[in-house]
């Protein structure tokens, strides 16, 4: 009497289990989710949510997400990194090679291929709307003149702050970084006064300029791409090339050994998705500009230049030797 | 539109059945996550938020912002009946809370603490009414500099908060700060400490330690106790007496200005003002050897304080578009979704939102107090179930919340350390606070000590030449001076008395 | 009495080892602080303070100790430390109901219940409630033997 029970309570307790094990053919077959390495709530999440929504469509299964914040983004990337690669996990994520130089990331850039760039990060460079200079031309003259201008940028190991620091260098600004934390106290330390210039996401310093606080001195790509008045100049038409804009992609990412041929289908997925009607409106309400580009051409073509450019920033602030 | 106009206009939209629904969800969720240890808003509102895609913006936030403040509710409740700190804004509640429980006075302190959330809660939503734009620049005059003098003000009231000795309590402090640094340079980001550990990244986690050091090291010193139940006497009152009313009323009232002006700075919340209310009370109190032992004004006060910080939030929020801690950012990625624009304009662009919340506050902490009030029997009679169920239960919910902040089981780890570095702690006679709150301000002090240098290239004139942070470093100073000078007349009287003994 | 001694020469420890492990880390100087400085001054008062209180307790006389209040069980201690150590490792492999479940079978024994019978029921019955409770307020238990459950 005894034995039987428990056989019958251990066939009870393994059966879901025995039921997962039925592996689909076709693929995908149940959802597919979306890890985000941030805390929820955050732009990031609402980026997540939105390609999942445009991509269920051409996926036919539901598309979730998952929020695995921590370490910058090292927890949720790891996460990743580690999940069994079966196209059902992927992750929405910016460069990830910072964590992986610095060596907090446990993980190697090999780890983890990119499906596709899905979209741009706007970014922007700002004073106060009773700031002495009128456009970045006076800016950068008076920069160039009196080196030591300080900047204030969401924090170190913010792709902002990279970005800045890029510029910052090649066009020979002379500027020194603030680091806050996030984007919220970088715009409160210029609102109050505490620093000349911030650098920080598009949306938030839109809203900023719209109430008359702040004058959008540049936006690092093309203004118009956020939404922005057209005459602010970006670093492509202001420079004409002599300086490079490591942009602030949005990329999808899955873990390195998923089969080449659900990556095609992930990626058809996300192509489709990019190129619906509403998904360039969607994301520019959050600051996003949509600019697909497969995942193979960003590995070749895009990468090896930003790693390049922030290696070296690295090395000069003493962030690795 | 002038203020009443728009109170006016906010009641008009939130008096309507379906909003008050959504609002009186919100303020319940809020305070079922609020009594749960660990799981915090941040959860619950973002399971909520594809919830409000069907609904009006400004529906929504009133939803998410009542899951906030009302969690701020809940929060003390654990603190006062079992030592757990449902979250860190409750950590202080636990001091004279648990000591009152433990007495048979826990009507009383859930009672205090329900009222005190409600009169601070309103107050603030006054003031935000009222204030809410020109505080917010005021606000914004918080730079780095000021930022570190006030942290430095906090620092010199901590060791108000130590029960013993003074010099056990700054061992405490000092172990507390170098745990603090534990994680990566808020400057460089450079990774300090973390010995190859990803979850140490981003320092030891506030809630792993609180709920460690709090309430596993009680826990550990109850096994040993043949003790039934955690009351030591028998309950005495369900309700606040009028003594406790006649204590109380002072400590709410300054924990209801604490908390709000502290709420507001960017980069705010609701848990050092929490801390300071403390130490205030203790040295305005005329009976402090009480603090620590089941005073009510260690209750009132902080109690006051975090519910009027969590609604001092909204300050930067509603005035500037700015959300000054992770919580309020949620509530602007809402916004987002839902297509409005966060900013200084938010008043005149979308003044259904801004007084639609300001109004839902006011309705919000009624149903709060409402609904908290009763909930005080039941919560009671928790106290009466024998220790050794209540045991079990009580570690479930600490390994769960602790698991539910990041949803890393490393930080159960770390909860579990300190469990053990609490227990150890207390056997000897150190005290907890001083080390929270030191690992709590020790990284904020660091990071804008470092940038306010940068800020005037190396040159520390910049603290003395702007007035805030001057004034905020004086007061720092004669605070120092004064318990240091206490202290030194402790030393010679033990001295005297030493050699006396000698004779 | 012994464990004084033990957490201050602990303390004492911990300050040599963090004043010397942020020198390696880069102080820079006063006026432009490197990620060391913070940590290398608080590590050295540390040791200083620590360092006191070691003179103090030796000072003092034998006798004139707190005792501790009553006898320490230490096997229940560490059994129950054990148990909470068992369910943060084994969370993520087992899942939530039967990490929890056979942790709190441990709890309950240490607790002082006796029969494995009544322990199991209840521990049973917390587990499915709470699974409820918790996953409805937004907590994502890991995937474990039985998936999310």
């Amino acid at each position: 009497m005894d034995r039987r029970k428990i056989l019958f309570f251990i066939v009870l307790i393994l059966l879901p289990f025995a039921f997962q094990g039925f592996s689909a053919e076709k693929f995908p077959s149940k959802p597919v989710t979306i890890v985000v390495p941030f805390p929820p709530g955050g732009v990031s999440g609402i980026t997540a949510m939105t390609w999942g929504k445009y991509m269920e469509k051409h996926l036919g299964v539901p598309v979730v997400v998952d929020y695995k914040p921590g370490g910058g983004t090292v927890i949720g990337t790891q996460y990743v990194a580690n999940a069994a690669p079966d196209g059902y996990v992927l992750l929405n994520a910016g460069d990830i090679f910072t964590s992986i130089l610095v060596g907090t990331a446990p993980y190697k850039l090999e780890d983890l291929t990119i499906v596709a760039q899905v979209t741009l990060n706007g970014n922007v460079l700002a004073v106060r709307s009773d700031a002495p200079w009128k456009n970045f031309q006076e800016f950068v003259d008076y920069a160039r003149k009196n080196p030591g201008v300080k900047y204030a940028h969401p924090g170190i190991g913010t792709w902002v702050f990279f970005r800045t620091e890029s510029l910052n260098r090649q066009a020979k600004l002379g500027m020194v970084n603030v680091p806050m934390k996030g984007d919220a106290e970088a715009v409160s330390a210029l609102l109050g006064g505490h620093v000349p210039v911030a650098a920080g996401s598009t949306y938030v310093y839109k809203a900023q300029q719209e109430a008359g606080k702040v004058k959008t001195l540049l936006s690092f790509d093309k203004a118009e791409g956020y939404g922005l008045d057209p005459t602010i100049p970006d670093i492509e038409s202001f420079f004409k090339g002599s300086v490079y804009d490591i942009v602030c992609s949005i990329y999808l990412y899955a873990p390195a050994k998923t089969p080449k041929e659900r990556i095609e289908i992930l990626r058809n997925a996300i192509e489709k998705a990019t190129k619906e009607p509403g998904f360039a409106e969607d994301m520019k309400k959050i600051g996003h500009r949509v600019a697909y580009m497969p995942g193979e051409k960003v590995m070749r073509e895009v990468l090896p230049k930003k790693i390049e450019i922030v290696k070296g920033i690295m090395k000069d602030t003493g962030m690795i030797k | 539109m002038d203020i009443f106009g728009g109170l006016l206009f906010g009641l008009k939209s939130v008096l309507h059945v379906d909003t008050l629904f959504y609002c009186f969800v919100g303020v319940t969720i809020g305070t079922l996550v609020g009594v749960l240890p660990g799981i915090g808003p941040i959860g619950a509102m973002s399971i909520l938020l594809p919830a409000t895609f069907g609904i009006s913006p400004a529906t929504a936030i009133i939803m998410l912002a009542g899951i906030y403040y009302g969690a701020m509710y809940g929060g003390s409740t654990t603190s006062i009946l079992v030592n757990i700190p449902g979250e860190a804004a409750s950590v202080v509640t636990c001091l004279d809370g648990y000591q009152m429980a433990k007495k048979g006075r826990a009507g009383p302190a859930l009672g205090i603490s329900a009222i005190g959330s409600f009169i601070g809660g309103t107050l603030s939503v006054v003031a935000l009414m009222f204030v809410a734009v020109p505080l917010a620049n005021v606000g914004l005059r918080f730079g780095p500099p000021e930022f570190f003098a006030l942290m430095c003000l906090s620092m010199s009231l901590i060791s108000y908060l130590a029960r013993g000795s003074t010099f056990n309590a700054v061992l405490m402090i000092f172990l507390g700060l170098i745990l603090g640094t534990v994680g990566m340079d808020p400057i460089t980001g450079f990774p300090r400490f973390y010995f190859g550990s990803t979850t140490l990244l981003d320092g030891i986690g506030l809630i792993p330690v609180a709920m460690g050091l709090f309430g596993i090291s009680e826990i550990l010193m109850n096994i040993e106790l043949k003790a039934r139940s955690v009351l030591e006497a028998k309950i005495r009152n369900i309700f606040p007496t009028l003594e406790d009313w006649r204590r109380s009323i002072g400590p709410i009232l300054r924990g209801s200005v604490l908390g709000f002006f502290f709420g507001l700075l960017p980069g705010g919340g609701a848990v050092i003002p929490t801390f300071v209310s403390y130490s205030v009370e203790k040295r305005l109190s005329k009976h402090p050897e009480e603090f620590g032992k089941g005073a009510i004004e260690g209750v009132a006060g902080p109690e006051t304080a975090n519910n009027a910080g969590s609604t001092g939030a909204f300050v930067p929020m509603l005035a500037l578009g700015i959300p000054p801690n992770p919580i309020l950012a949620i509530l602007l990625g809402a916004l987002m979704i839902h297509g409005v624009q966060a900013g200084p304009l938010l008043m005149q662009k979308n003044p259904e939102i801004f007084w639609g919340v300001i109004a839902s506050m006011y309705v919000g902490n009624i149903m709060l107090l409402i609904l908290n009030l009763p909930l005080i029997g039941l919560w009671i009679r928790i106290l009466k179930i024998p220790y050794r169920l209540l045991m079990p239960l009580i570690l479930l919910f600490c390994l769960v919340g602790c698991y539910a902040v990041n949803s890393n089981p490393t930080e159960i780890v770390i909860m579990i350390v300190f469990g053990f570095i609490g227990y150890v702690l207390r056997r000897c006679g150190y005290e907890l606070a001083p080390l929270i709150i030191a690992m709590i301000l020790g990284p904020i002090m660091e990071a804008n000590f470092r940038n306010s240098l940068i800020m005037s290239d190396g040159s520390f004139r910049i603290f003395v030449t702007r007035p805030i942070s001057a004034t905020l470093l004086f007061a720092a100073g004669l605070l120092f001076l004064s318990s240091g000078f206490s202290a030194y007349r402790k030393a010679k009287k033990r001295v005297i008395e030493l050699v006396g003994d000698e004779d | 009495m012994k464990t004084a001694k033990a957490i201050v020469v602990t303390l004492l420890g911990l300050g040599i080892f963090v004043f010397s492990y942020s020198y390696r880390m880069g102080i820079g100087s006063l006026k432009s602080p490197g990620p060391g400085l913070f940590p290398f001054l608080l590590g050295l008062l540390l040791f200083l303070l620590s360092f006191c209180k070691v003179v103090a307790i030796m000072k003092k006389s034998e006798g004139s100790e707190k005792r501790t209040e009553g006898p320490i069980f230490f096997e229940k201690l560490f059994l129950l430390l054990l148990s909470l150590m068992f369910y943060a490792i084994f969370l993520n492999v087992l899942g939530y109901s039967i990490a929890t479940f056979v942790t709190l079978l441990f709890i309950f024994r240490i607790a002082g219940y006796k029969s494995l019978p009544k322990i199991s029921l209840y521990s049973m019955i917390i587990v499915v409630l709470s699974y409820f409770l918790f996953t409805s307020l937004g907590v994502v238990f890991p995937r474990g033997i039985l998936g999310r459950f």
